[in-house]
């Protein structure tokens, strides 16, 4: 009988670590950190523009995923450029930036500071959230200002294919 | 400079791990040796000779015409899921020689470990022997850079 005890117990951890790990992945995380434009440059990014920069591995699907996302959201804020650094060619710089997943991205303001990071594909909403705040230059910009965000976060359950979401944004903003 | 990687679809090795997950909780909890090195000899067939082998994942291939469930959702190369089958056999198997020379709290513990991951893996996706070889692979380069 204690064999099933200790059985559930196995199960009831394993359980609650797939459920931290679900609701980490693809969510941005705050942190202080920053690249500094050296950095930037080192890795072939445009400097003195918020930037959308996402850590890669070769034979990564998630990571083309990832830049799917990207792409969608730099096509609504022209201003934010897209830049892959792949980790194995910038190992260095990986590693002070603690990276240690494919895909990581940096949502990175003008001035290279961080503004989010998110390992994983990007839930749907999380990189146009962090974008918005990032450009509006507050930490916590408010949710959902008639934009981009609410309708995404709304319309796009759970794990959904977040260019889809994107792409109805964009026709909504269009009209 | 490496040749093509073969990718697989990524629900199959999540239907593996369902599959592996029962046989190994039925085979802890009814104490079950037989069943122990059945799935012993099932993760060796598939880390030794490849996921094309694997039986598990014969069974996915077969339903998955069968029942229709469609082109994968996504894909992704096969030597994560190798490496972990890899992973799967060292546990259970070291696991599989604890019981049979007597050391049961240790085999059968061993035995727990696989059906965590291998439970974690079905419910959620998350492959943590991919995610340590993909770590193995970026140190390696590391120390070749």
């Amino acid at each position: 009988m204690s064999d099933l005890w200790i059985y559930l117990a196995v199960v009831a951890v394993t359980a609650a670590v797939g459920l931290w790990w679900r609701a980490r992945d693809g969510r941005a995380r705050d942190v202080v950190d920053r690249f500094d434009a050296g950095e930037i440059a080192a890795l072939g990014a445009p400097t003195g523009t918020p930037l959308l920069l996402e850590f890669v591995a070769p034979r990564c699907s998630p990571c083309r995923a990832t830049r799917q996302v990207l792409d969608d959201v730099a096509a609504l804020w022209p201003e934010v450029g897209v830049h892959a650094a792949d980790v194995g060619d910038m190992v260095e710089i990986a590693r002070h930036h603690h990276v240690l997943r494919a895909p990581t991205t940096f949502v990175l303001a003008a001035d290279g500071t961080v503004h989010g990071r998110i390992s994983g594909v990007p839930q749907p909403g999380e990189v146009g959230r962090l974008v918005e705040e990032t450009l509006t230059g507050s930490g916590h910009g408010p949710r959902g200002r008639g934009g981009v965000s609410a309708d995404i976060s709304v319309e796009a359950p759970g794990r959904s294919r977040p260019g889809w979401a994107l792409r109805r944004a964009r026709a909504r903003l269009a009209r | 400079m490496s040749s093509e990687p073969m990718m697989i679809d990524v629900r199959g090795p999540r239907f593996s791990a369902a599959i592996t997950f029962v046989v190994l909780s039925v085979a802890f909890l009814a104490r079950l040796e037989a069943l122990l090195a059945f799935q012993v000899a099932i993760f060796a067939v598939a880390a030794l000779a490849g996921l094309r082998w694997s039986p598990y994942g014969n069974v996915f291939r077969f339903l998955k015409r069968r029942l229709n469930w469609g082109p994968p959702p996504e894909t992704e190369p096969e030597a994560g899921p190798r490496f972990s089958q890899v992973m799967g056999l060292l546990f259970s198997g070291a696991g599989l020689i604890a019981v049979l020379m007597g050391a049961d709290a240790l085999g059968w513990a061993l035995v727990l470990v696989v059906v965590a991951l291998s439970g974690l893996l079905a419910a959620t996706g998350l492959c943590v022997g991919c995610e340590m070889y993909g770590l193995g692979q970026r140190l390696r380069k590391r120390k070749a850079a």
